[in-house]
């Protein structure tokens, strides 16, 4: 217990100083973007923002299976904090995509099957999370076998209907496709 | 895409997955913290 707190502490500091490295990595050493500019930085974040919400999702996932399985709590215990935090950067996520958006798509939100399906993979987590929380039994685990095949999809769906409800473009991105400029794909 | 931003890009990538594990670790101990609360206050009243 002694030696796994001195470990947490060593990984919270490397952890402040990684996340201070890659701020100023963003602001200060990647260049302007030609096309977006500035609003193109959101990327940095949003970006591994969802790949986090992903992450979080699949260890849900994963936890739920093994505790359904076994029994044994810290597999609860890990698939419940995974989802929390998750949520957290979902709503990350989903946030800055918005605010990239506006700009660039001249629109807060638009109906596109890829922020939609996302969306609903937020929704069934805070399901998860409301079925969990207070009454302790497998129903979260379930929920989170059910939910899970819902993250890979909600952005490959995208990738094969492309077209429908596509954002609306302006006139000045009316060039790149409507769910992601050419210049910014990672 | 240059080459900067690629490295930024992926430096960012990886700053969030160590910042998700941190985060794991830091819930799962005060999850494993209640818990033992909860139990000392039952053995507690049982007393």
């Amino acid at each position: 217990m002694e030696n796994s707190s001195r470990y947490l502490k060593l990984l919270n500091l490397v952890t402040a100083l990684l996340l201070l490295a890659a701020t100023a990595m963003v602001f200060l050493y990647a260049p302007r973007e030609t096309t977006m500019g500035e609003v193109q930085r959101i990327f940095y974040f949003h970006v591994p923002s969802a790949w986090v919400g992903m992450l979080a999702f699949a260890v849900t996932f994963v936890a739920g299976i093994i505790y359904l399985r076994t029994g044994d709590r810290k597999w609860d215990r890990l698939g419940l904090s995974s989802v929390e935090i998750g949520l957290v950067f979902t709503v990350m996520a989903t946030a800055s995509g918005s605010i990239w958006a506006r700009p660039a798509w001249n629109t807060w939100w638009t109906w596109d099957p890829r922020l939609v399906t996302y969306t609903i993979m937020g929704l069934l987590y805070v399901a998860y999370l409301m079925l969990a929380s207070p009454s302790k039994t497998p129903i979260g685990s379930c929920a989170s076998r059910q939910s899970t095949p819902s993250s890979p999809s909600s952005v490959y769906r995208s990738r094969f209907s492309r077209s429908a409800g596509g954002a609306p473009s302006t006139p000045s991105s009316s060039a790149t496709p409507p769910n992601r400029p050419k210049a910014s794909s990672p | 895409m240059t080459s900067p931003m690629r490295l930024t890009f992926f430096f960012s990538l990886f700053t969030f997955t160590v910042f998700y594990v941190a985060l794991l670790w830091n819930r799962v101990r005060l999850a494993r913290l209640a818990e033992r609360v909860e139990e000392l206050k039952m053995k507690l009243m049982a007393a």
